[in-house]
């Protein structure tokens, strides 16, 4: 009941907010299209009637060359050119002095013989450098300037801007806006869940297991009380009834005891019949005292890590769309390595750092503990964001991004050892969503808005914003426990041992899945993602909040399509096909770029790559523990998943290399595509491998 | 329940002031690349009427920096545009050449203008800087080769201040729809709200109603209502059965 209602509840709570968001977003566009109009209408005027002098000046020289003024010829194909040269200008007439047309490039707006005739702009005829003002005459602003050889009046020029102009820059607004919309909604859900969701959730959880020890027939009294609740009145009423029925049992037992204590003979007949109905209802009912219930205060400690982790990401992700595009504008050329590969160096570089910083940071988080291990790791990356935006070159990038990825990896590392040690062992998997939905809300956001603030504000204020999400971030860490919760059923973090890494890499079972699905499935991810698809996109003339929305629809794809996935991941067959069919799916989305280089194909590729890798992702590691039964009882799960995400993320850094080797070699295109064939076999050969090996529990046999 | 309408009005504001803040920095911005492009689209125009008289005078065999005629072109150019403060001609090494100004003949153009016009190759540049703003294009002969670029200088001070008057319309609409677009989400957040509270208020009736049967029928209505149901009698088939008790109890006494 708790969750669905829940749900139930936070949908609503974001429609609404969704829809009045939407509302206030229109009303904007409205009001800001008016502002626009009274703008820029001048200043379009001012433009047009630039235009205009030029072919005013060359009709002046074909009369002073001796051709008259209704002996013009080649006029309209004049005019013709300059609508191409100049889109916005809809319409170009010449009038005598009469005001009736001789030349016209289209046919002429409604009203506009009216207006050519009237003679307040007949009077422009002895005002000979004077351009009237901007006059609306049917769907264009016309503007009208004289042309007058010497003393004498020739005629009128006539420029037309259909009115739509201001329509198409609001449009151009349109995606956007649309991406604000999205955000928001996300921030939504975030804030929800951070204000108001942790509380509600652990209300109506309180709220369920009083229903439940109603239900169930638990009368025994807890021993500490619920503390502020959503639900107060309603849980205090059911108590209550849980308390009376509680006294009622108490007072009943020691009556009987009571008349226990007289003699026998003296005893009720009927005594012995209620001391067995008491038996009875005890067998059927638990009363007394109970034990207090822990798991409430738990997950409002558990929910506590995913505002601060939200904002981490967020800070990171925001750099997602212009890093590669800010990489380009500091290359310095360094002897025997290409552009290419030092424009892919500081994603690689960080991917590395959190690859191989990862496994060291969770055991110097169990020392120091999560708080702590996150306050750091947020103001190492605060400062090289500070760093990043401040750089000279690529070279010193190299060392703050450096630092990014030594805060990433620490904060990511112990917001997953607080969420291991808070969560409930039963919940675990429940607990592993909220961080992974921190995540996913932050990729979603990160860079769509990154994008569009790199376009507007420039990259380097980007970065300082990233810095003040990050710096923003420790403000919401301080406010987290500090020291961690009993680990119940939980081994301390250990490194991975030299030979058993070499034992992992040598099982055939266990690279079956690392090495043939999650490593290929990094790659693509990095390789074209992070590092082509916004160098490629720019390079195509669009802009980096173009880059921006397509990463974000890479994110949205995740955020719909992974738990259905999930949720199909149901036995070891359909876990295979999932991760083979994935595999095919997102490498045929690099190979789709063989269809066409514009950015819509890239937006296509991107789909597919998503739902691919939302395909595959869930079950690859559910798959290690599948394959790898007989290795997670020898080693521990801690090692042999240690192991998977050591080389997993080794895929990650080996991405963007790999990718600028190949436009190095073949271009931005082909890249694609090579990058997606690679990865479409490596699940073809995973679909193969799968077939022919034994299952792991024969293996372990 | 207080503390979290008091949770939901702030998450109204904050998503509000996001999404309004953003669309609103969004029009701001857009109208300032158009307005930007408009000037310098407008300048632009002058310009090219520059570049025929060059190309022209190139074709006829002149040399670039030997063109007698072009200061005169130059002037009587920027008299065609009241927003056009000057116009320079400077070759790619930023040495200038030819401009309406006389005094500026013997200074290097801006760095700036420079390394605008090299980074925009065969388009149109813009250089938005406090004293030397200025639009421009790039000059080519007859071999596609750049030999220099024209300079279109204008008073940005006028440009800018059109860009302050739209910015605090921008900026005072923004806060309007904000206000509103805050007051009634946090509206529509406690409408649902108030929804919640109704279903509580159901199952509170429920329970507080004498008998089982009655209060069986009122928990069904709400989204409680299954799990209320097996409460409701669980409870209240322990409470009789400790009341019969009782009284078999008391009875016996009473004999």
């Amino acid at each position: 009941m708790n969750q669905s209602y829940l749900r139930g509840i936070y949908l609503r709570l974001a429609g609404a907010v969704t829809l009045v968001v939407m509302l206030a977003l229109a009303a904007n566009a409205l009001v800001s299209h008016r502002i626009f109009e009274t703008a820029l209408a001048p200043q379009m005027a001012a433009k047009v009637a630039s235009v205009g002098a030029g072919i005013r000046a060359l009709v002046l020289r074909a009369v002073d060359a001796g051709i008259p003024f209704d002996g013009l010829y080649g006029v309209t194909d004049r005019f013709v050119e300059i609508k191409d040269e100049v889109p916005e200008v809809a319409y170009i007439a010449i009038t005598d002095t009469a005001g009736n047309v001789m030349h016209r490039s289209a046919s002429d707006p409604e009203g506009a013989l009216a207006h050519f005739r009237s003679p307040d702009v007949l009077a422009l005829l002895k005002t000979p450098q004077a351009v009237a003002p901007l006059a609306r005459v049917g769907g264009e602003y016309l503007v009208s300037m004289p042309i007058v050889a010497g003393e004498q009046a020739l005629g009128m020029l006539h420029l037309g801007v259909d009115v739509r102009f201001v329509d198409n820059i609001v449009l151009d607004m349109l995606y956007d806006v649309v991406v604000v919309l999205v955000v928001a909604l996300f921030f939504t859900l975030e804030l929800l869940h951070f204000l108001a969701g942790a509380k509600m959730e652990a209300s109506l959880r309180g709220l369920g297991e009083t229903f439940e020890r109603g239900a169930s027939g638990n009368f025994a009294t807890p021993r500490s009380g619920h503390g502020e609740q959503a639900f107060g009145a309603l849980v205090k009423l059911m108590d209550g009834t849980l308390a009376r029925i509680n006294a009622a049992y108490a007072a009943l037992s020691r009556d009987v005891e009571d008349g226990r204590r007289v003699p026998a003979h003296e005893r009720h007949p009927g005594l012995a019949a209620a001391q067995g109905g008491l038996q009875a209802l005890a067998a059927r009912f638990k009363f007394g005292a109970g034990a207090p219930s822990t798991s409430q205060a738990d997950d409002g400690q558990l929910a506590k890590v995913r505002a601060p982790l939200f904002m981490f990401i967020l800070a990171e992700e925001l750099t997602r769309s212009f890093l590669p595009g800010y990489v380009k504008e500091l290359l310095v050329p360094v002897p025997g390595v290409s552009p290419q590969l030092l424009l892919g160096l500081p994603i690689a570089l960080f991917m590395l750092i959190v690859a191989i910083g990862q496994p060291f940071f969770g055991v110097y988080c169990e020392r120091v503990g999560h708080r702590k291990t996150m306050l750091v790791g947020a103001a190492v990356a605060t400062l090289g964001f500070i760093a990043s935006a401040l750089a000279h070159s690529v070279l010193d990038l190299l060392l703050w991004r450096s630092l990014c990825a030594l805060g990433y990896a620490m904060v990511f590392v112990a917001g997953q050892a607080y969420v291991l040690d808070f969560a409930n062992p039963g919940s675990r998997a429940r607990s592993f969503a909220l961080f992974v939905g921190a995540i996913m809300a932050a990729t979603v956001c990160g860079p769509s808005i990154g994008g569009i603030l790199a376009d507007n504000i420039g990259v380097r204020p980007s970065f300082a914003i990233a810095a003040l999400l990050a710096a923003g971030s420790i403000l919401v860490i301080r406010g987290l426990p500090g020291k961690s919760a009993a680990v119940s059923g939980r081994t301390a973090t250990r490194l991975p041992r030299m030979a058993e890494i070499g034992a992992l890499l040598l099982n055939r079972r266990f690279m079956t899945v690392t090495g043939l699905a999650a490593m290929p499935a990094k790659m693509l991810l990095t390789g074209v993602c992070f590092y082509l698809i916004p160098l490629y996109v720019v390079s195509e003339g669009s802009t980096q909040a173009m880059a921006g929305r397509i990463l974000m629809t890479y994110a949205v794809m995740m955020v719909v399509m992974a738990p259905v996935t999930a949720s199909l991941a149901t036995t070891r067959e359909r876990m295979h096909g999932l991760v083979g069919g994935g595999l095919v799916l997102s490498g045929l989305g690099g190979v789709l770029m063989l269809a066409g280089g514009a950015v819509g194909w890239v937006f296509l590729a991107v789909v597919l790559v998503g739902l691919g890798q939302s395909l595959s992702i869930s079950a690859q590691s559910a798959l290690i523990g599948e394959h790898c039964e007989a290795e997670v009882a020898q080693l521990g799960d801690g090692v042999v998943y240690g192991v998977y995400r050591l080389l997993e993320r080794l895929g990650n850094a080996m991405g963007p290399m790999i990718a600028a080797t190949l436009v190095l070699q073949v271009g931005y295109r082909t890249s694609f595509v090579v990058i997606g064939a690679a990865v479409a076999l490596c699940g073809v050969a995973f679909m193969l491998a799968v077939r022919r090996q034994p299952r792991a529990a024969l293996a372990a046999a | 329940m207080e503390s979290t309408k008091r949770n939901l009005v702030a998450v109204a504001v904050v998503v509000s002031g996001f999404a309004v803040g953003m669309a609103g920095l969004l029009n701001y911005f857009k109208y300032r690349s158009t307005a930007n492009r408009l000037v310098t689209e407008r300048l632009v125009v002058t310009g090219k009427s520059v570049e025929n008289t060059i190309q022209n005078a190139l074709e006829l065999g002149l040399q670039f920096s030997d063109m007698t005629t072009l200061p005169t072109t130059l002037d009587r150019e920027r008299a065609t545009d009241d927003l056009i403060q000057g116009i320079d001609v400077f070759d790619t090494e930023g040495s200038l050449l030819y401009s309406t100004d006389h005094l500026r003949a013997s200074r290097p153009v801006p760095a700036a203008w420079l390394a605008a016009a090299r980074r925009a190759g065969n388009d149109n540049w813009f250089v938005d800087d406090d004293n030397d703003a200025a639009a421009g294009i790039s000059l080519k002969n007859n071999f596609n080769l750049t030999i220099g670029y024209i300079a279109l200088r204008f008073s940005a001070d006028s440009v800018r201040a059109d860009a302050r008057q739209v910015a605090q319309e921008l900026a005072l609409a923004a806060a309007g729809i904000f206000v509103l677009s805050a007051a009634l989400s946090a509206l529509a957040l406690l409408a649902v709200m108030r929804r919640l509270n109704t279903d509580v208020s159901a199952a509170e009736q429920a329970l507080r109603a004498g008998d089982s049967a009655r209060a069986a029928t009122l928990a069904a209505r709400g989204p409680f209502g299954p799990a209320l149901r097996r409460f409701v009698e669980t409870t209240r088939a322990a409470e009789t059965e400790i009341a019969e008790l009782r009284g078999r109890l008391q009875r016996g006494v009473q004999s």
